[in-house]
């Protein structure tokens, strides 16, 4: 049954975009809904305008934002993904990540593009452009996407959109990230201002700031790609917005009526009667079984005003709510909203009127009996943390999980490694756990391909990409170690005792032929580096000028000097002095004497 | 300095200062005890103060209680259960409620085998993601399941239960604490937050601790399956018993005497006592009349603590890592429940969670002398080193010594009687520069080697202390009780043989040194001279380190100074040969065992765990650093009797 | 096992060293003491026990190697043979650059050992120096030009590093701190300033000691031990191996006992403090600059010392009467 459905949760998918993918009109966008366990909400925005591109070329602009295609010509880039991300997908409990991965960039900013230039250089001048263009349009610091932080990948991406073969060889692809900036509010607004409805109507006026970074999990993303018709016909540039958002249900249905997280009224705790002490006073709590009551509106915190009037009037690209969620699931809509249940049980979407409200509330669940929404597993489990103490090196250490029990997976192992951070390769180990101590060195049966680009200091950084597999069923280790380096102190951030933040590393499973691969992200990591003193510039400059100083003064006036006797000059300085100072104490010690005596004489006279 | 040299070169030659250099040593000793002394009056302790901005403690509302207190109950309840039934469902239940409370968990076996014993448990901690959080950064909240003195921690482990809890449910919040920049989101929590539960105080969290840097052995410890980040600060939970509590005494000290960041222990004063109303003690000072005499009784524990560089606590295994760690203990009869201590512990976290750099503001050396009055290093610095500072008087003036003639000599024995006789024949040498001029050669051979000798024999007690119970007892390390006073007896026996030999030893190889090597005065002198260099020069480095261990071992070495070879007076010898013989660090250990009344076999097996588990380095000070130093001073004192006696019998 | 090999290979040179007696006595000089001196066995003991030494070749640096080579080039000088002793300074200076400043003292070394009957004079002994020099560095960048695939872009990377000091990893010398706290726009400024600083010694010590070139030599080590980019410990092993040569004027220095318990203070504090800071975060940079700012200083004045010993060993040659008396410089 689950199998069943999860299959056709994953093929209406596919219909649904192959719907898009061969599109006829230009503005289509969806909402899709899939509660996931325990008690929280992924929403998945998808927003998806064209232009052919003679028009792109003329600069005639009707759904493309005008700003972001001007942008694209000026640096003459014809693919670009950028990813603004959030928190950690927690794939333990939420299983697969939506668009396969596809649609998420790693915590911060990440941006990749193919610009098309003849020389590598001329790639880096387009590349600067660009990401100092696209800083300023969605007012994120993409322009510190400096030489240090840009790779250009070798194995991790392909162009997702059809270039044509003259321009293939001229192609650069350049990859950059920035894990410290944090995403705020003030990138989603330019992200919606790209929209053709502005967040006006239609799902976007859905989109809330404080719900949207108040979500566990969220990314936002734009792919613009040149997708050519299998029927020959003009290819058209296609613009790609997503928000994937993962809300926690009941925090975010809080703060209306108690924002404050007071503990629950001791009525409201459920506990386990069955216990020997159980009491009023003492309750043993027990979690509660079946997920609770949610509506749009309280989730997001406004209901979706009507939908965009320039989506299609009818047809499935009509049905902007989707939800993923069992048939026999109750769900009253507001009126005027037209249901479509999709064939598996799961499956259902509305078609909204243009100018009414639309809002529905899904109910308490009734009974256990009711199955719950299929998560897909995902391939594979990456959790990467540091390993080792001390600011003096220190070593990174990736466990790599399969879990299916009976095909292994391939996978290409992207690593962008800033240049004070000095991997030694060498120390590049990859342990099967699970396998016996005198099993044939892992790292040739595992590792099939490395490719490394060694750092050069506050030049480039490191850039290391390997392919690698899984056998089923077991859990891989993959090791390195690095070596800190001590930075100027002009080049530290104004919180240096916070560390460094490294990229994420960037997964790509391959998948069989045909399909798309799939992308998982580790978390970024926080490095320590061995910091300075900050306030001691003078007085360093001052001390070891002073030893330099007094070496070579001493030094050079030994050379200079002749020597004479002791007794063929006068007694120098400090010899007098003493002499001076010696022959006072002794008078007075003398003087003191004689008066003793002259007392004692007195006395005994 | 063509000018300086020139003149400290002739102050160099000028014997007065030979006459005078044990003074000048009497006096640095006499200064630094007083400085020590002086420290806790109001002139040279100063204000606590909190120089992390960034932490605000104590300024955020905590709603820990109500209904949480029925939670609480009913996790004591089955805490008392788990206790009684045994300890191998422990895990397994924790982990159950960790799990029901909607945490990820995970478990860790370890397997310490030390002196024969065996010690084993199993760690349980869970981690709470931070809403929008990055596994950048976490805080750790510990309870053990026994405490350091062995008792069941009950309400602590229950109050980090119900605490695990509450966070989890209340993650989202009206208040912004977290990164300035994240400030649009509504979480609260911008670190993770760990809990751990160990199965004891002493190995569970060093156990964990080293897995979670990969600083572990595989063989006695498993490595952890869930990690964090970054750990940022630890709070640990100690509260062995169900009725309510008086104060909270705050623990700090970590191995190997290192300090927590001054700020962590601040912000739980000011929490505990501003916010919550609840006093605070240190070092078991159960009553605290800010007075000199307590502070200094409180200073003087401190640096005790300090100088044994035990743990204290199950915080102190994480300080060696720069996790800044500190142990909250409920103690005494009072109104306070436990609510009140959960109310502090979550002020506590949300005050770790400001931060946005690593502790790096405040002091990481200072002594306490009281809940928020304390000694920066600037200011006890110097007592310690001042202590120092004689040996290397000592040493240099001995060098000189050493390297004038013997007639030059004769009369300045450092008496007092004969420095008028010294200033006259310097006069003298000031006219004749030649004859004081003149450096007579140095052997140097014989000294470096017997002095290098008498440093690396201070391996051999250290092994013995260290590993013998575990050579008798590693083919089959055995269960507790028997093991325990099998180790127990063992050691003692081995440890009182090595005191008689001790005894004797200095003799022994005095009468080897004078019958074999015949040292001329010149070389004896050298012998002493090199010793005190390198005492002086350990204990200096050691001062930076751990200031406390450094000043007692200073102290009790200092009678090093004067012992002179005396053959003239074989008595006087004599009774200085047993005095030293007092001050031997065999003695001394046996009188603290005497007065603090822990018999020395359990002291030994304890510095043995030390050594085998935390790392501990004691004790390496002692057998290397000042049992070589007092063997070297008591063999001169010793062969000044041979020597008589050879008089005698020629 | 190939560092220990490289150890003894520098053991044997430096005996080579100590049995020419170039230290005591050449064609042109010859100390009153020369008769007091250590056996070359002793000394190769010496040099080869030296903790510093030991420690040296337990982390394995790849600057034995340079030492070896500078080893090596002083014995062939010693022994007056000055093709090889140019083939290992080029072998070493294409290594880690700084000891090309040590060929003035060597080319005189070269000079005033020969044994020959009729002796070259020293301009034809600068000629053939600076043509096997040249030629052999010009061969070994060459090689590693041709090994690298034909691109220049090494010279920057090895040279590059030694130069403009873009490691800043702690180290017993003076510069990683300086330049980490420098301001940017006097960074180049002051690196010139730094390396004139090193280079002016070589001119000042070959034109005052012209007589001793060995001890020029031993000199100049002591002071790249200091005041080089990325000092090591094996630099001051290297200086404390050529030390003992001088064993006839230790009675002449003054604060042996001064420099030696500062420089064992730093020693002991050096890793102390690096480890407050590195490992136990307790103590800052400071702690571990203060120590490296002692250490300097007690080497630079081992150095100070042991010029002036020699310097009044050279006047009591010309003035016999004055051995054992004060003397004063003016």
């Amino acid at each position: 049954m689950t199998i069943l459905a999860l299959s056709f949760l994953l093929s209406s998918l596919v219909v649904f975009f192959a719907s898009f993918a061969s599109a006829s009109a230009d503005y289509h966008e969806r909402l899709l809904l899939r509660p996931l366990p325990p008690s929280s909400l992924l929403a998945s925005f998808n927003f998806r305008s064209n232009a052919s591109s003679s028009s792109f070329e003329q600069q005639n602009f009707r759904y493309f934002p005008r700003s972001l295609g001007q942008i694209l010509q000026h640096a003459n880039t014809r693919e670009l993904h950028l990813r603004f991300s959030l928190g950690r997908w927690d794939a333990e409990s939420w299983g697969e990540r939506p668009w396969g991965g596809t649609r998420e960039g790693g915590t911060g900013v990440e941006l990749w593009a193919w610009v098309e230039a003849v020389s590598d250089e001329e790639a880096d001048a387009r590349w600067l452009t660009l990401t100092n263009a696209l800083s300023g349009l969605f007012c994120a610091s993409l322009n510190f996407i400096d030489s240090t932080r840009t790779i250009r990948p070798v194995m991790s991406f392909q162009p997702s959109g059809h270039h044509s073969n003259s321009t293939i060889p001229n192609l650069h692809l350049l990859h950059g990230a920035l894990p410290r900036e944090p995403v705020c509010t003030e990138n989603l607004t330019p992200f919606l201002k790209l929209l053709p409805c502005k967040g006006k109507a239609g799902i976007s006026s859905l989109l809330d700031g404080h719900k949207l970074f108040d979500a566990s999990w969220q990314s936002m993303s734009i792919d613009v790609r040149p997708v050519c018709p299998e029927d020959g016909s003009e290819c058209i540039l296609e613009i790609d917005q997503t928000v994937d958002m993962v809300l926690d249900i009941e925090r975010s249905k809080r703060h209306r009526d108690n924002p404050i997280p007071r503990p629950r009224p001791a009525e409201e705790l459920i506990c386990d009667p069955t216990k020997p002490y159980a009491s009023d006073e003492i309750c043993y709590p027990l979690d509660s079984a079946f997920d609770q009551p949610w509506s749009l509106s309280e989730v997001f915190g406004r209901p979706m005003k009507g939908s965009c009037p320039l989506t299609e009037s009818d047809g499935e690209d009509s049905e902007a709510v989707c939800i993923n969620i069992s048939d026999q699931r109750g769900i009253y809509s507001s009126p005027g909203a037209v249901e479509h249940k999709y064939p598996g049980g799961f499956f259902r979407c509305y078609k909204i009127l243009d100018d009414a409200e639309f809002d529905f509330v899904i109910p308490k669940g009734q009974s256990e009996n009711i199955p719950s929404t299929p998560l897909d597993h995902p391939l594979l489990y990456a959790e990467r943390s540091f390993t080792g103490h001390g600011q003096e090196r220190g070593g990174v250490q990736t466990l790599l999980t399969n879990p299916s029990h009976d095909s292994p997976v391939e996978f290409v192992y992207l690593e962008s490694l800033p240049w004070f951070m000095k991997t030694y390769l060498h120390t590049l180990r990859a342990k099967l756990n699970n396998a016996d101590k005198n099993s044939p060195s892992d790292k040739e049966s595992l590792i099939k391909e490395i490719y490394y680009r060694p750092a050069l200091d506050r030049h480039r950084g490191t850039q290391l990409e390997i392919r690698m597999l899984v056998p089923a069923a077991s859990t891989v280790t993959l090791s390195y170690d690095f070596e800190k380096a001590v930075l100027r102190y002009t080049e530290y951030p104004p919180d240096a005792n916070r560390g460094f933040d490294v990229a994420p590393a960037i997964i790509k499973i391959t998948t069989p032929a045909g399909k798309p691969p799939l992308y998982i992200r580790t978390t970024s990591l926080l490095l320590p580096l061995p910091t300075p003193d900050f306030s001691m510039p003078y007085n360093v400059i001052i001390l070891t000028s002073t030893v330099m100083a007094l070496a070579f003064g001493s030094i050079f006036n030994l050379l200079v000097r002749r020597f004479v006797a002791a007794d063929e000059v006068g007694t120098s300085w400090h010899l007098k002095a003493s002499k001076r100072i010696a022959g006072k104490i002794r008078g007075l010690t003398r003087r003191v004497r004689r008066k003793g005596k002259v007392e004692t004489e007195a006395k005994v006279k | 300095m063509a000018l300086i040299f020139p003149a400290v070169s002739t102050l160099h030659r000028d014997p007065r200062l030979l006459g005078y250099s044990p003074y000048v040593s009497t006096l640095c000793i006499v200064i630094g005890v007083v400085w020590l002394l002086l420290l806790p009056l109001n002139e040279y302790s100063r204000q606590t103060y909190i120089s992390e901005n960034a932490l605000l403690p104590g300024q955020v509302h905590t709603y820990f209680g109500g209904s949480e207190q029925h939670v609480f109950k009913a996790y004591k309840r089955e805490v008392e259960v788990l206790n009684t039934n045994g300890t191998d469902l422990v895990a397994a239940k924790l982990d159950e409620i960790f799990k029901s409370a909607g945490l990820k968990v995970a478990r860790q076996k370890y397997e310490y085998t030390s002196s024969g014993k065996r010690h084993s448990g199993e760690n349980v901690y869970s981690i709470l993601h931070a809403p929008r959080g990055d596994a950048t950064e976490a805080v750790v909240l510990v309870a053990a399941w026994r405490n350091m003195s062995g008792e069941l921690n009950e309400s602590g482990v229950a109050l980090v239960l119900t605490l695990a809890r509450y966070f989890k449910s209340t993650k989202g919040q009206f208040l912004c604490n977290s990164r300035a920049n994240h400030c649009l989101g509504w979480s609260l929590w911008s670190k993770d937050i760990i809990f751990l539960i160990t199965a004891d105080s002493k190995a569970g969290p060093q156990a964990w601790v080293d897995a979670y840097h990969d600083a572990h052995s595989p063989t006695s410890v498993s490595s952890l399956p869930l990690k964090g980040g970054v750990l940022q600060g630890v709070v640990v939970v100690d509260y062995p018993f169900s009725h309510h509590f008086e104060s909270i005494h705050i623990v700090y000290d970590g191995i190997n005497g290192q300090l927590p960041n001054l700020d962590l222990f601040n912000t739980a004063v000011s929490i505990a006592s501003g916010q919550m109303g609840i006093g605070t003690v240190l070092q078991q000072m159960w009553k605290h009349d800010d007075g000199y005499r307590d502070r200094l009784r409180t200073m003087l524990r401190g640096m005790v603590n300090q100088g044994l560089g035990h743990a204290s606590g199950p915080h102190s295994s994480f300080i060696p890592y720069h996790v800044d760690a500190i142990t909250l203990q409920a103690v005494g009869e009072g109104s306070h429940d436990e609510m009140a201590l959960g109310r502090t512990v979550e002020s506590l976290l949300r005050s770790l969670n400001n931060l946005l750099e690593h502790f790096h503001q405040s002091f990481f050396f200072y002594l306490l002398v009281q809940a928020n009055r304390f000694v920066s290093i600037g200011t006890y610095l110097p007592s310690a080193m001042l202590i120092v500072v004689n040996f290397t008087i000592t040493a240099m003036s001995l060098w000189v010594q050493s390297g004038r003639p013997e007639a030059a000599n004769a009369n300045l024995r450092g008496h007092s009687g004969q420095t008028t006789k010294s200033v006259k024949a310097d006069r003298v040498a000031d006219v004749t520069p030649a004859q004081s001029a003149a450096v007579a050669e140095r052997k140097l051979f014989l000294p470096l080697v017997f002095v290098i000798g008498a440093h690396f024999l201070g391996v051999v007690p250290l092994y013995i202390f260290n590993r013998s119970s575990e050579k008798v007892f590693s083919p089959r390390p055995i269960s507790w009780p028997r093991a325990t006073n099998m180790v127990y007896q063992m050691i003692t026996i081995v440890f009182f043989s090595f005191t008689a030999f001790n005894f004797i030893l200095p003799y022994v190889s005095a009468v080897i040194l004078e019958c074999y090597f015949h040292p001329t005065r010149q070389e004896i002198l050298l012998i002493k001279s090199f010793s005190l260099l390198l005492l002086g020069m350990f204990l200096s480095a050691l001062a930076t380190l751990n200031f406390s261990l450094a000043f007692l071992i200073g102290l009790s070495s200092v009678p090093l100074t004067f012992v002179h070879p005396i053959p003239r007076h074989p008595k006087i010898a004599a009774v200085a040969g047993i005095f030293m013989s007092l001050l031997a660090p065999t003695m001394v250990l046996i009188c603290s065992s005497i007065y603090w009344e822990i018999p020395v076999g359990n002291i030994l097996i304890e510095a043995a765990f030390g050594w085998d588990v935390w790392g501990m380095w004691t004790q390496v000070v002692v057998w290397c650093v000042w049992w070589p130093a007092w063997l070297t001073g008591t063999v001169l004192l010793a062969s000044s009797l041979v020597k008589s006696s050879n008089k005698q019998r020629s | 096992m190939l560092y220990i090999i490289v150890d003894l290979l520098s053991a044997s040179s430096l005996m080579q060293i100590a049995d020419t007696g170039a230290s005591v006595s050449s064609r042109v000089f010859a100390s009153q003491r020369k008769d007091v001196r250590w056996t070359s066995a002793a000394i190769g003991a010496a040099f080869l026990f030296n903790p510093f030494t030991i420690a040296t070749c337990i982390a394995r640096p790849t600057s034995v190697f340079t030492n070896c080579a500078i080893l090596t080039a002083v014995a062939k000088a010693a022994t007056s043979d000055i093709v090889p002793a140019m083939l290992a300074l080029a072998l070493s200076s294409y290594l880690s650059l700084y000891p090309i400043l040590l060929i003035p003292p060597l080319i005189l070394l070269c000079h005033d050992q020969q044994t020959a009957t009729k002796p070259k004079t020293i301009v034809q002994v600068t000629t053939t120096a600076l043509t096997t020099l040249v030629s052999a560095l010009t061969a070994l960048i060459g090689v590693s030009y041709v090994l690298t695939g034909g691109s220049w872009e090494f010279l920057s990377s090895t040279y590059g590093v030694q130069l403009l000091l873009p490691d800043l990893t702690p180290n017993v010398g003076l510069w990683w701190y300086f330049f980490i706290e420098m301001f940017d726009s006097f960074r180049e400024f002051f690196l010139g300033v730094f390396w004139l600083h090193l280079a002016a010694y070589v001119g000042g010590l070959s034109i005052r000691l012209r007589n001793q070139p060995l001890f020029v030599i031993t000199c100049l080590l002591g002071i790249f031990a200091i005041f080089k980019p990325y000092p090591s410990i094996s630099d001051t092993s290297l200086f404390l191996a050529l030390l003992p040569l001088y064993r006839h004027v230790f009675p002449l220095m003054r604060y042996t006992f001064f420099t030696t318990s500062v420089i064992l203070y730093a020693t002991l504090l050096g890793p102390a403090f690096y480890y407050l800071w590195i490992y136990a975060g307790s103590g800052n940079a400071n702690f571990f600059y203060a120590i490296t700012l002692v250490w300097s200083l007690g080497l630079s004045v081992v150095v100070a010392d042991l010029l002036f010993a020699v310097l009044r060993d050279e006047w009591e040659v010309e003035r016999p009467d004055m051995k054992g008396k004060e003397v004063r410089q003016i």
